[in-house]
């Protein structure tokens, strides 16, 4: 879902990880955040073993608790089902966001996150440009 | 942020940051470093991050800083804080993800010359009985039945199956049960999550060492612990596993309520909490304390896990071989305690992230056989380099909440410590030092080579000159098995 205005990079953090993400929509930049969070973690599926699909609904007081709410639930489908989420279709309107997602077999993963902070979390928009900074806790 | 001259010099192990540093501070911050480790605290965000826990409402005394102290996610690993339970908040923040992450010791008959042939044995027989690695369950799935069972009672579980001793439920902290825990304060996700990591030790810094005793410090201590000079032991590492992170997770998003809720104002909102006596206070307390039994509970697995590897490799080359628990401590929790601030007696909630309880002689909630010498402080060094056992002293209790370090503590990131190190020269590295290593991952390995980290030992010598606690014995590691 990224274009190519989003990108993210990974920042120095002493214990945990942090990447820095930005992209020319909110809806962009939830699913790059994702994407780093994924590399981060060294995550890869077995295309050729997709297993269903899932639509993932949130309603949140803010966009941080969003973006944080979105990661975590993603976290919980690798940890508990084994399972990576590709948002095949995403949209956010104010603080709710719906998702269809495919859902892949994973195969081989590196690292373990354990959870998206909201440590100095803050989406900054201008315009066309979002950005945000996250900490994970690994 | 903070520079050298905005510290009080208390001594040469002690440094305090006034409450005037910044406005919102309700308490100092007191650092346990030498001046080269205040300085290494200073290049990250450990001392901002302990200045916004000194702004928790209802913070009592002095926030405590370890000298492995560096920067988390809104508390500085290496921090703790004691709030007031009639006036303060309790802060999942201040506790971590990893709830009850801690570590177990425990003591053989095992000479290191006896099992020196047998040691690449062991690392693969401990690799082979202890599950390990990045998203490995344990080989049974328990019933959510028995795993709301596991929660309430911790260690004490293990005990009704077998898997445990009751030496080994008595040389746990709080005897491996937290008393007040309750599973109905759990989500579904995290009894989800807890279902099929029962006994399955994780990825990251957690690990399980084979060490040898190679230095004593002091011998009837020792002798009390049960630590031999040249005997083997195994160092365990590791927490609550999927279901202590979702327990974090879900309470961070319940408290992120509270701010507007009860009128608290926080700098960080990952510092999020509640008042100790508010619903969702004391919903959080009950589920820290099942996550937190699930972890003790973990840890005796792993432990039943190990005696049957040292079984299968010492069975019949070794007599009359024995493997004893020393003691398990947990070093992200919270815990209501008395302790005495001024010359008021005051029941508090210790949040120890990154940091073990060091209760010194004296103290009740010790088991009798270490009522004359203090509670043993287990502090796992980076890999290949020595790890330590202390025995808490009283003036931990006046000077950090019975607290003392956990660890070496990170200097350099994952990301530059995977970049400088490769896993498998690390390998060869640590083999010519005569170490066997089992590892997952190649890149998580080099994320925890020794470089990455504090010197242990000058970590050490902080804490007991510090007073918080006393040296007894150090380990020189054999053997290691890592996620």
């Amino acid at each position: 879902m990224s274009d190519r205005n989003s990108g993210f990079r990974e920042l120095q953090h002493t214990a945990d990880a942090a990447i820095e993400v930005w992209a020319s929509s909110v809806e962009n930049l939830f699913s790059t955040a994702l994407s780093g969070m994924y590399q981060l973690m060294g995550v890869s599926s077995n295309s050729s073993r997709l297993a269903e699909s899932t639509v993932i609904q949130l309603e949140e007081n803010d966009l941080e608790s969003l973006l944080v709410a979105f990661l975590s639930e993603c976290l919980y489908f690798c940890d508990s089902k084994g399972l990576l989420v590709n948002p095949t279709h995403l949209s956010i309107h104010g603080n709710c966001l719906e998702a269809v997602c495919q859902l892949a077999t994973l195969t081989t993963i590196e690292k373990e996150i354990k959870a998206a902070t909201y440590h100095n979390l803050k989406i900054i928009n201008n315009g066309n440009y979002w950005q945000a900074t996250i900490v994970f806790d690994l | 942020m903070a520079e050298l001259k905005d510290f009080d010099r208390i001594s040469d192990y002690e440094w305090e940051l006034s409450k005037d540093f910044r406005n919102d501070m309700r308490v100092p911050v007191r650092f346990f470093a030498s001046e080269s480790l205040l300085q290494a605290a200073m290049q990250d965000n450990s001392v901002e991050q302990a200045v916004n826990a000194a702004t928790l409402p209802g913070v009592v005394g002095s926030i405590a800083v370890m000298p492995d102290v560096h920067q988390g996610y809104g508390f500085p690993i290496g921090g703790v804080a004691a709030t007031s339970v009639s006036e303060g908040v309790i802060s999942p923040g201040g506790i971590g993800y990893d709830i009850n992450c801690g570590v177990r010791l425990l003591a053989t008959s095992i000479p290191f010359e006896a099992a020196k042939p047998h040691l690449q044995n062991l690392a693969l027989a401990l690799n082979h009985f202890c599950p390990s690695g990045v998203g490995v369950s344990s080989g049974s799935k328990l019933t959510d039945k028995e795993l709301r069972k596991v929660c309430e009672l911790g260690t004490h579980w293990a005990l009704k199956q077998g898997f445990a001793s009751e030496m080994s439920v008595r040389r746990t902290e709080d005897n491996g049960r937290l008393t007040g825990a309750d599973s109905e304060k759990l989500s579904e996700r995290a009894l989800e999550r807890g279902l099929n990591q029962l006994g399955t030790l994780g990825s990251g810094n957690h690990f399980i060492e084979v060490d040898v005793v190679d230095q004593i410090f002091s011998e009837e201590t020792a002798r009390i612990f049960g630590l031999d000079l040249n005997m083997l032991t195994v160092m365990i590492h590791c927490g609550s596993r999927g279901l202590g992170h979702q327990v974090c997770t879900d309470y961070v998003k319940v408290f992120q309520n509270s701010e507007r809720k009860y009128g608290i104002s926080i700098p960080d909102r990952e510092l999020v909490c509640a008042p100790l006596d508010s619903t969702e206070g004391q919903d959080y307390l009950a589920a820290m304390r099942a996550a937190a039994n699930f972890a003790f509970c973990n840890r005796q697995m792993l432990a039943f896990q190990t005696q049957k590897a040292f079984e299968q490799v010492f069975a019949g080359v070794v007599k009359n071989h024995s493997l004893f628990q020393v003691y398990d401590v947990a070093h992200n929790i919270a815990k209501i305690e008395t302790h005495t601030i001024g010359n008021q007696k005051l029941e508090v909630c210790v949040h120890r992230k990154g940091a073990t309880r060091a209760f010194g002689p004296g103290q009740r909630a010790l088991p009798a056989e270490f009522l004359n010498t203090g509670q043993p402080v287990l502090v796992p060094g980076s890999m290949g380099t020595s790890s330590w056992v202390l025995a808490g002293d009283n003036l931990s209790m006046e000077k950090s909440f019975g607290s003392c370090c956990h660890g070496a503590g990170r200097v350099m990131s994952r990301s530059k410590a995977k970049k400088q190190i490769r896993g498998d020269e690390l390998i060869r590295s640590l083999a010519r030092k005569g170490i066997h290593i089992q590892a997952g991952s190649l890149s998580g390995l080099a994320e925890e080579a020794p470089e990455a980290y504090k010197d242990v030992d000058e970590v050490i010598e902080v804490v007991a000159a510090a007073g918080l606690a006393t040296k007894v014995a150090r380990l020189r590691p054999l053997a290691v098995i890592k996620g």
